[in-house]
């Protein structure tokens, strides 16, 4: 079982890496093909309470993206994937916390959502934690 | 060309813009960017300014420490202080009635600042900041 320690271990290191990736990509080569890449908004680690494995997600575009079907069920109860619903200024599943539980869902198709469990949500340039969001709030109500 | 406002909604963008005679280095905080910033110069922007030597001290805004703690990293804003730029935050709001409303609100505050009056000045990367026009974000 991942610990709240080993949770917050996860994103902390998941802030140095995608600090590093932005880095990396405005001081790419000017001859070799690569994407300037922007901080993401958000970014949040979690993992099923039963396993010790823990995965970071970041806020995205939901747009092409096929949530695990539970995740998408829930999502989808809010408002339709990528639109946003009065009460939060989000569009729905493009959050750190949806993205971070899908591939959590995905690795361990039994577990149940209510068996989640998430680091607090950290702005990565700043490293400070942000509170979850109405969305999130409603879509992880059992754990968040 | 823009960035998309799902992009603009999920990313911490940097963007620079003139006004009033002053130069500035913004992080957007997963907020709407005004109109003016056009996507393709703005990385031209990211990826030419990532080379520049910081060569100014840095001055932090006396709020620094009540907002981000004592704790919060302020390198980044530090760094594009260091080039030259006045660097800002997307002001953010705690009360979660104001939460749907963000898109209305775009509030910057200053981070850090050049001292001894330092300012960008490499003429062929001004060129491609735009001039910010009144009433486009709020500066406190």
């Amino acid at each position: 079982m991942a610990t709240k320690k080993e949770l917050e271990r996860c994103v902390t290191n998941a802030i140095k890496v995608v600090r590093h990736r932005v880095k990396q990509s405005r001081q790419a080569h000017p001859q070799v093909k690569h994407k300037i890449k922007d901080y993401p908004a958000i970014i949040v680690a979690c993992s099923y309470r039963s396993s010790k494995k823990v995965f970071w997600g970041q806020s995205e575009s939901p747009v092409n993206h096929i949530y695990e079907d539970r995740l998408r069920k829930r999502l989808e109860g809010l408002a339709p994937i990528g639109t946003k619903r009065p009460g939060c200024d989000n569009t729905i599943g493009s959050c750190a916390e949806p993205h971070a539980a899908d591939l959590v869902l995905k690795k361990a198709p039994r577990c149940n959502l209510n068996k989640l469990q998430f680091s607090r949500a950290y702005r990565p340039r700043t490293a400070k934690h942000k509170r979850y969001c109405r969305n999130c709030k409603d879509t992880f109500h059992e754990v968040l | 060309m823009k960035y998309r406002k799902v992009y603009q909604k999920t990313h911490d963008i940097d963007w620079f813009f003139r006004y009033q005679g002053n130069i500035y280095h913004a992080a957007s905080n997963g907020g709407i960017l005004p109109d003016l910033v056009d996507s393709e110069k703005n990385r031209i922007l990211q990826e030419n300014l990532e080379d520049v030597v910081g060569r100014f001290p840095v001055i932090f805004a006396d709020n620094v420490n009540d907002i981000y703690g004592q704790d919060g990293d302020l390198s980044s804003f530090a760094e594009y202080a260091s080039k030259g730029f006045i660097s800002l935050d997307r002001t953010e709001f705690d009360g979660e009635e104001e939460e749907e409303h963000m898109d209305d609100i775009q509030r910057y505050h200053i981070v850090a600042s050049p001292g001894n009056d330092g300012r960008f000045d490499n003429q062929e990367l001004l060129r491609l900041i735009p001039e910010l026009r009144a009433g486009d974000i709020i500066i406190e």
